[in-house]
């Protein structure tokens, strides 16, 4: 059955767009962020690992995390993982290379920032290197076009961490591979990581990204480390919770009802079946405003700027009324 | 239909297409794990030249990393690998430079790094002091159609013995110049060459900074395909582990967003910056500290391997077989411990 709908979908798909071989992604795309946008616009809760498929050694170092370890000097501005983009609010600047010719497109590059590496996509054939050549922030990427889709294979990335802020773990040995397709002015990514020691199966975001003339995604500016913490300035410290101490391991479910197991990251909480096996039990917080107010109106809606998510009903636990642009709680909870 | 709702549904056709086509080829694997990327191993016996920066390169494959540095003074080695793959390591060499092999650093004096001092030293010469034919040289100083091997003092004291002693290794093996202060200093190949005694998995241990290339070879204070190995007879702690990587945290100066700057070649497994040291680093720590906090709940050797402190680092760094097991790691760190419950590290 899932063959027969994948056929029909591509078919449509194929028969929707123009058959080019290759298409133009060229340009700056901003994030539109819907059912990400807590993710990507304040970050997630501590202690939330729900959505990821992770092994028990993942969860156990995912467990170990405190924000004071990436407050360490050594530490402030390692880049975040290759795939990080896709949790991130920042928009992306693709830009392409030519090769000596001037007319073949010898790599297209999803530019870095100041937290990221750019994502390199050689396009002219060349292998990977050597498994003891070096790994950097942004891995090697080789690509290819199947039909109007740039498939991308990442190898030799750094060791780091999948999600924003969060500590769900990335080895060195993991490899991501990148689907980006473009229609008119909406640009889609598909990322699909693996991890042989974190991630029980791989792991797959789809993000939509709008074109957008006026930006300037390009900001490869520079990380300046600085003291933020002066317990944490001498090299050497390691902050991190022992097994069983993160007091954050219980968040989601003390806040919002959810059973531990879908919390943590188990694989099976993933897929709709899950959903079927607590439909009697769980029962939704009464106040989700008062208990994590960001949950329901977040970061950007607190500032009463646009681009807060639309249609999402906003109970902000009288957050509102921080802000001098802010609404009112009244006026929050009636969006 | 208006333009932008034609969007959303060729968006969200394409979306459902592509991760259907991604479920289907992760289900159509027979084992569950069949999809998870390969893990890499360093294959012994074939040596892999990998440039380094400028005239610095790794050799790989020869037991430990091997790191030759090549100019017109002639050929550096810090460290000799294996016994058994100096003809390998020579010919791998070769390809680098035709100059003579000059020096072989040792890092330590572990068999992997060291078994090849003797062979391959005889492939070298040493700069002359005085040319063969002036009087004044002693039969003695005429000797010098081998490299000379550097090694810190006890280094050198482990693979001697004093006279009328057995030794463990044959006497042409042994570092014919060594050091007892905190570094030497060599000027070769117009690069500022620093050796710097860091105590570490032994306490006879030496990094080679090569200052001018900015490139560090640390031997296996960083083992990129293992724990550290922990020689506590020789004077190596977790705690003393962490001390040297410290000080190669701090020697280190990555470029902008923590990345390359000084590279560091570790002693096994690949090229690695500043970043890739921290999260070493990381590792040893938190180890550490979970078996220091299960030693304070008074837990024997035996219960806190059964908590497997190091869980999420096992199957990177660990393993059941061969020299050096995550069992050998756990019990080298609980007697570093044992030896200095109170240690802290700054």
């Amino acid at each position: 059955m899932l063959n027969r709908v994948g056929a029909l979908a591509l078919i449509l798909v194929a028969s929707a767009t123009p058959a080019f071989a290759q298409m133009e992604l060229s340009g700056a795309y901003t994030s539109r962020m819907y059912e990400d946008y807590i993710e990507r616009g304040p970050g997630e809760f501590m202690g939330n690992f729900t959505g990821m498929p992770l092994t028990d050694d993942g969860r156990a170092k995912a467990l170990l995390y405190t924000s004071n370890l990436p407050s360490t000097y050594e530490r402030q501005c390692l880049a975040q993982g290759v795939g990080v983009f896709q949790y991130r609010p920042r928009g992306v600047q693709i830009v392409k290379e030519l090769g000596p010719s001037g007319t073949d497109v010898i790599a297209w590059i999803l530019a870095g920032d100041n937290l990221r590496g750019e994502l390199r996509i050689w396009m002219d054939g060349r292998p990977h290197p050597s498994a003891n050549a070096q790994h950097v922030e942004g891995g090697f990427t080789t690509g290819r076009w199947q039909g109007d889709i740039l498939v991308a294979e990442t190898t030799h990335v750094k060791a780091s961490w999948i999600r924003r802020g969060v500590g769900i773990p990335a080895s060195d040995e993991s490899t991501m591979t990148t689907f980006i397709s473009r229609h008119d002015d909406l640009l889609t990514i598909i990322t699909v990581q693996r991890d042989p020691y974190y991630l029980s199966e791989p792991h797959v975001v789809s993000r939509v990204w709008q074109y957008d003339p006026r930006g300037n995604q390009f900001e490869d500016g520079i990380c300046v480390t600085g003291n933020e913490i002066p317990s944490l300035e001498d090299t050497g410290q390691v902050p991190h919770y022992l097994p069983g101490k993160n007091p954050e391991e219980n968040f989601m479910v003390r806040t919002f009802n959810l059973p531990k197991d879908a919390a943590m990251g188990h694989a099976y909480t993933l897929y709709p079946e899950y959903r079927k096996t607590i439909r009697n039990t769980y029962v939704p917080p009464a106040a989700c405003g008062t208990r994590a107010p960001g949950y329901c109106c977040g970061w950007i809606e607190r500032q009463g700027l646009p681009g807060g998510a639309p249609n999402l009903s906003c109970n902000d636990g009288g957050f509102g009324q921080l802000g001098p642009r802010g609404r009112t709680a009244a006026e929050g909870s009636n969006r | 239909m208006s333009g932008t709702s034609r969007y959303w549904s060729v968006v969200a056709l394409a979306t459902c297409a592509l991760l259907m086509f991604i479920a289907e080829s992760v289900h159509t694997q027979n084992a569950p794990w069949a999809w998870a990327p390969p893990i890499h191993t360093i294959a012994r016996g074939k040596v892999e030249v990998v440039p380094v920066r400028g005239n610095v390169h790794m050799l790989v494959g020869a037991g430990g990393n091997i790191t030759i540095h090549a100019g017109n003074d002639g050929v550096i080695a810090v460290d000799a690998g294996a016994a058994d793959m100096t003809e390998q390591v020579w010919a791998a060499i070769q390809t680098i430079s035709r100059r003579p092999l000059r020096y072989i650093i040792n890092t330590s004096d572990r068999e992997d790094y060291s078994g090849g001092n003797e062979a391959l030293a005889l492939k070298g010469s040493t700069i002359p002091f005085r040319p063969a034919e002036d009087a004044r040289v002693s039969d003695g100083m005429r000797g010098i159609q081998k490299a000379s091997i550097i090694s810190y003092l006890t280094a050198f004291e482990r693979m001697s013995a004093p006279t009328g002693k057995v030794a463990p290794r044959a006497e042409g093996a042994w570092p014919d110049n060594t050091y007892s202060t905190p570094q030497k200093k060599l000027p070769f190949n117009e690069e500022s060459i620093v050796i710097m005694h860091v105590p570490s998995t032994t306490d006879g241990h030496s990094i080679v900074y090569f200052r001018t290339s900015d490139v560090i070879s640390v031997g296996d204070l960083v083992d990129m395909t293992g724990y550290p190995r922990i020689d506590i007879q020789a004077g190596g702690t977790a705690d003393t582990v962490l001390e040297g990587l410290n000080r190669l945290i701090e020697l280190t100066v990555p470029n902008r967003k923590s990345e390359a700057g000084t590279l560091v070649i570790p002693g096994r497994g690949r090229l690695v910056d500043q970043p890739e040291v921290v999260y070493y680093q990381q590792m040893v720590a938190i180890v550490r500290d979970r078996v220091k906090d299960m030693i304070g709940r008074g837990m024997t050797l035996e219960q806190i391997k059964a908590a497997r402190p190091s869980r999420d680092y096992d199957l990177r760094y660990g393993t059941n077989t061969g020299p050096w097991t995550t069992s050998m790691f756990i019990d080298a760190v609980y007697a570093g411990l044992a030896k200095n419950p109170g240690g802290e590290l700054r």
